[in-house]
């Protein structure tokens, strides 16, 4: 088991490798010089030049990779170019409450997501069955943008239930922060909740039609007992996998929500820091995300290799 | 049971106490740097002003008060300016405030690198601390602008102790002497102030200060409605309707310094020609932009000074708004069909596209262009723009509210100017020690501009706040930062 | 991804012998997805004929008509600015379409290019073609959308641009693994024995066979890109007013949420419907070419 953890991720090492080089050069090619975006209007050329050294932007390309690729295994992403904060702390103050939303989105997409693929899939082919498969593609369908802009009409203009947006820190104030988040946490854990309903609904049809599922049910086991406690827990094992690999949806429907919703999270980072062409923060977010997609994936393998006796490890 | 309820009747109390001890600040803009010396963005001077006191301030007549200084002297010449400071007053750090911290602070902002108050304070020629609450600053030639400027952020006095000790840092550790004392702060998400009690001036009845960022004018309105920060600056023109109409809450609206204009770039085509730029004033609807744009709170304007601020000319003219004379004026001068980008900030695309919709009817293809304010200044301190809306705050005196706009070496000559007509009438305007010959000659540069159409003016300013009713005694001083220390939570 | 056992059906008489042929009868037994067909066609309609039967000039403006509610002159009311609602949804399609088919295209075409040529050669060209798409894979789609179009501009060819290079991968990775499949058939290996040229071999027997798998990629790629473009204008990257786009017409109508709601149900019904179509469209074409990834 740990020879495969070891052996996956060395694996990943080169790909991780192309990934920095690629969030490198991105963020290079961006217009605008980094040294006189961070003088500001009034810097004479002088201080512009003194500064591009002092920064390195005066070297060969890969020289300034290298420095920089030394930096980022050190964590240290730069200074902002905005008010010469570390990157990495704005990072770090950001990341909670985005993973808090996507903990939330994920816990409403599986609250929609197994009953709705259960359901699906023992009533294969009922009327009742279109309905989810049509709910499901509905749902993957609506842009989370909409949706957010329709659950603010209705949860908070007309009914008056949640405020529209804002955020309090989970620890200042439990209550008021979940009643902040509920609204976005739908808005990103229903286009979820649909891709995973398809995916358990598929899931556990195959699930289903299994030996065993056939002999505990010719048995006389009661049926709902065979699917929760035998179908579902097989069927749930592609289902982690799939939110695994759902991690950059979820990402970029953070993005998207917590601007809608105002959140001060990962996602309103990057697109402040695009707006304002902060090239370290841009750099970092960009390549955190790509290390939490890495990171994720690896451990879905692991958790993957270790529920499913027939991954052989070698 | 009975004795539970009164527990939790007490504690709602206490926080009901609390809250009221606490005013929330919704901010269009996160302030982006406290250092008054690096601060350039209208939403700094909300928290500036209240961790920093200024050398005077304003009234809300705009006529200037002491603050710092107690009272101050001027040669007849105009060249130089005793000051007296107050005594008795300590920084935030325990640092007393006297002469040389005053010394220290002009120095700093005169010399420190990267320095936006160097323009604002050119004409010091020194500063000498001539006792220990005295100070003499020396004008390299008289300028009546110069109290003012020392009422904003360039008259901000900084500790000299905590200047030092955190460098290039400061503007994340501010200390001044003022009524609020710098907290703490996570960017993008809250900036806190606490109350100085040791303040020279009492102690400010508010106990906090927690200012957010709502860089989005909905969530910022949204915000306000639902109770979670009881003030919002500004609020914008088409909200006003909604919080007006809710219970509990009030809008503000004063007049401000500032104007919203069309700065044309005169150093190259198509606005080089004075006949295209007759054609564009000639297509600016005023009313239409006061309605469509701003929903009627603001008023038309046509020039850089508006009605509350010296240099008004009440007898001002630009070209009458007339399309189908803008049509033929363009079509006369050959420009029909002329091409150009029209370059805004994001939060003005409102304001953008009606000028693209006007200008599109009088002949010109207008493409729009939006950048933030940090790719934005750079194209256009490097002249790189056609055309750009230009949202200006306003100052008192008539030099800082128009010299930097179309002097030669103004600071923020956007239009390109370089005509020796208006930088003559400035700089006679700048040594001028008669008020009324000095006023006077403002005037001829608004009109040689507005004639000319150099610049198109189209509405003056408001500033607008949303607010909580149970928030007393704002003072309503027009250039729209708020100072906190008299109000009062209801 | 899934294998299911699907009940085989049974071949009507005089069934056409090709795939193709069969997969198109399939398809349009298909109920959902001819009704997403449907609205696609008429989404193209409207995008084709736009100038023509659109009732007032895409942005013609109207100062004493602000935000008006619908009424027999505006059926879906007017903007900020007094514009026709109808107009601008109208017009949106054809962006939302041009980006949607346009960036998938360049993706389909540089992104199969690529995975061919990745699992044909093989060597270092497989190896430095492939990490560089798994690279660009583990970057979250919009994340690497926004950063792109952030660096090449907001203008529509760079939309199309930014979307076209996040929709790539995929495409690669796709076609890379059909023709490793395919290279290990016995036909093809007989076809090089018999000495025939590579690329001719490629063509003539891989890229029939993987077709229909990149027609299906394609058609799920574009309900993302559709998607990924009205996020995009809904943040500003994308194209520029006057120019309308669902994306910036829903981000402008949350400032009226509560005085004039309407602004928002247009274009946001049409940014779903279109996408709802893509996606019935996709799901029909892979149940009807690809046998292997039916779901059921």
């Amino acid at each position: 088991m740990i020879t495969f953890a070891l052996r996956r991720l060395l694996a990943t090492i080169p790909t991780l490798l192309v990934v920095t080089l690629l969030v490198f050069g991105l963020v290079r090619l961006l217009p605008g010089d980094p040294a006189r975006l961070m003088l500001g209007e009034s810097a004479n050329p002088q201080a512009i030049a003194e500064l591009r050294t002092q920064m390195g932007l005066d070297r060969p390309i890969m020289v300034q990779y290298a420095a920089w690729l030394a930096d980022v295994v050190r964590l240290d992403l730069g200074r902002s170019l905005v008010d010469n904060a570390s990157v990495s702390r704005i990072i770090g103050q950001k990341l909670p409450t985005t993973i808090e939303l996507s903990l939330l989105s994920m816990l409403v997409a599986l609250v929609l997501a197994v009953p709705a693929g259960t359901i699906g899939a023992v009533k294969r082919g009922k009327p009742i069955d279109s309905a989810v498969t049509v709910f499901a593609l509905a749902g993957i369908s609506l842009p989370n943008f909409f949706l957010g802009i329709l659950l603010i009409f209705f949860f908070s203009v007309q009914l008056r239930w949640v405020p529209a947006s804002g955020y309090v820190g989970l620890l200042e104030d439990p209550l008021r922060n979940l009643s902040l988040m509920a609204l976005p946490a739908i808005t990103i854990g229903v286009g979820l909740g649909a891709i995973l309903t398809r995916y358990l609904r598929a899931s556990l049809i195959e699930t289903l039609s299994q030996d065993y599922v056939r002999t505990a049910l010719a048995k006389g086991v009661p049926g709902l007992a065979v699917i929760t406690r035998h179908a579902l827990r097989n069927a749930m094992i592609p289902v982690i996998t799939a939110f695994g690999l759902q991690l950059g949806t979820l990402l970029g429907g953070a993005i998207i929500t917590e601007q809608i919703f105002s959140i001060p999270g990962f996602g309103r980072l990057l697109v402040d820091a695009v707006s304002t062409r902060d090239l370290p923060v841009i750099q970092g977010v960009v390549l955190i995300a790509a290390l939490a997609v890495f990171l994720v994936s690896f451990v879905v393998d692991l958790l993957y290799a270790a529920a499913d006796p027939r991954i052989t490890y070698s | 049971m009975i004795r539970r309820t009164l527990i939790a009747l007490a504690i709602g109390l206490l926080l009901a106490a609390g809250m009221a001890q606490t005013v929330r600040i919704g901010l269009h803009q996160d302030p982006p740097n406290l250092d008054p010396i690096l601060s350039q963005a209208f939403s700094d001077r909300s928290v500036t002003y209240q961790i920093y006191d200024r050398l005077v301030d304003l009234d809300e007549n705009l006529t200037i008060v002491p603050m710092l200084a107690t009272s101050w002297e001027v040669s007849d010449d105009g060249l130089v300016y005793t000051l007296q400071i107050r005594e008795g007053v300590t920084f935030h750090d325990g640092t007393p405030l006297d002469a040389e911290s005053v010394r220290y602070t002009l120095d700093r902002n005169l010399t420190r690198e990267g320095s936006a108050r160097r323009d604002e304070l050119s004409s010091i020629e020194n500063v000498a601390v001539t006792g220990p609450h005295t100070v003499e600053i020396t004008l390299r030639s008289p300028n009546a602008a110069f109290l003012a400027v020392l009422s904003g952020n360039a008259g901000a006095i900084v500790s000299p102790t905590a200047a030092e000790a955190a460098g290039a840092d400061f503007g994340n550790a501010p200390v001044g002497s003022g009524p609020f004392i710098f907290d703490s702060r996570e960017r993008q998400n809250h900036l806190t102030l606490r109350a100085n009690d040791d303040y020279w001036n009492g102690a400010p009845s508010i106990r906090q200060l927690v200012y957010r960022p709502f860089p989005d004018a909905d969530v910022r309105v949204a915000n306000l409605l639902s109770g979670g920060v009881d003030i919002i600056i500004p609020i914008e023109p088409k909200d006003i309707a909604s919080v007006d109409a809710a219970d509990g809450y009030d809008v503000i609206a004063y007049d401000s310094l500032g104007w919203r204009a069309l700065v044309m770039n005169l150093t190259r085509p198509p606005f080089d020609d004075p006949q295209v730029r007759l054609a564009v004033a000639q297509a600016i609807d005023r009313a239409a932009l006061a309605a469509v744009v701003y929903d009627n709170a603001v008023v038309p304007l046509i020039g850089p000074f508006p009605p509350n601020t010296p240099g008004y000319d009440p007898d001002l003219e630009a070209p009458a708004y007339d399309p189908e004379a803008a049509r033929a004026t363009l079509e006369a001068a050959g420009a029909l069909g002329t091409e150009f980008t029209l370059l805004i900030l994001p939060h003005e695309v409102l304001h953008g596209q009606f000028w693209q919709a006007i200008l599109t009817q009088a002949g010109f293809v207008v493409q729009i262009e939006q950048m933030e304010a940090g790719p934005y200044l750079e194209v256009v301190n490097n002249m790189r723009h056609d055309a750009t809306l230009v949202g200006w705050s306003g100052r008192i005196d008539p030099d800082p509210q128009f010299f930097p706009w179309v002097h030669s070496t103004g600071n923020l000559n956007w239009g390109g100017f370089d005509d020796p007509r208006i930088d003559d009438l400035l700089e006679s305007a700048r040594a001028e020690t008669d008020p009324v010959t000095r006023e006077g000659l403002y005037r001829d540069v608004a009109r040689l501009v507005v004639e000319e159409s150099m610049i198109v003016w189209g509405i003056q300013s408001q500033n607008i706040v949303g607010v909580a009713s149970n928030l007393e005694g704002i003072p309503l001083i027009p250039d729209g930062t708020v100072r906190w220390h008299g109000v009062t939570v209801r | 991804m899934v294998r299911t056992r699907t009940p085989v059906t049974t071949k009507p008489l005089g069934a056409p012998a090709s795939p193709w042929a069969r997969g198109f009868t399939r398809f349009l037994r298909n109920r959902l997805a001819l009704t997403g067909l449907v609205i696609l066609l008429i989404f193209s309609a409207l995008a084709i004929l736009a100038p023509v039967i659109t009732p007032y000039g895409m942005a013609e403006v109207n100062f004493s008509r602000l935000r008006a509610g619908p009424s027999p002159e505006h059926r879906l009311g007017t903007d900020e600015l007094g514009r026709d609602t109808l107009t601008r949804v109208i017009y949106g399609a054809r962006i939302s379409l041009t980006v949607g088919l346009g960036s998938v295209v360049i993706a389909m075409f540089v992104g199969s290019l690529l995975g061919m040529l990745a699992g044909f050669i093989g060597g270092w060209f497989d190896e430095v073609v492939m990490r560089v798409m798994d690279a660009m894979l583990a970057l979250p789609f919009l994340v690497l959308a926004i950063a792109l179009a952030a660096i090449l501009g907001p203008n529509l060819q760079n939309t199309i641009l930014a979307i076209a290079i996040v929709s790539t991968p995929p495409f690669a990775r796709l076609t890379r693994g059909q023709v490793l499949g395919e290279k290990a058939r016995d036909y093809v290996q007989a076809s090089t024995a018999l000495g025939a040229r590579g690329m001719r071999t490629l063509l003539r027997h891989i890229l029939p066979n993987i077709l229909s798998v990149i027609i299906v990629q394609a058609s799920l790629a574009m309900a993302i890109a559709v998607l990924a473009e009205s996020a995009l204008s809904f943040l500003g990257l994308g194209v520029q007013p006057p120019t309308p786009s669902w994306g910036s017409m829903l981000n402008t109508s949350r400032g009226y949420l509560a005085t004039q709601p309407w602004m928002a149900f247009s274009p946001g019904t049409a940014i779903f419907l279109v996408v709802l179509a893509l996606n019935l469209v996709g799901d029909g074409l892979r149940d009807a070419f690809d046998p292997r990834t039916r779901s059921g």
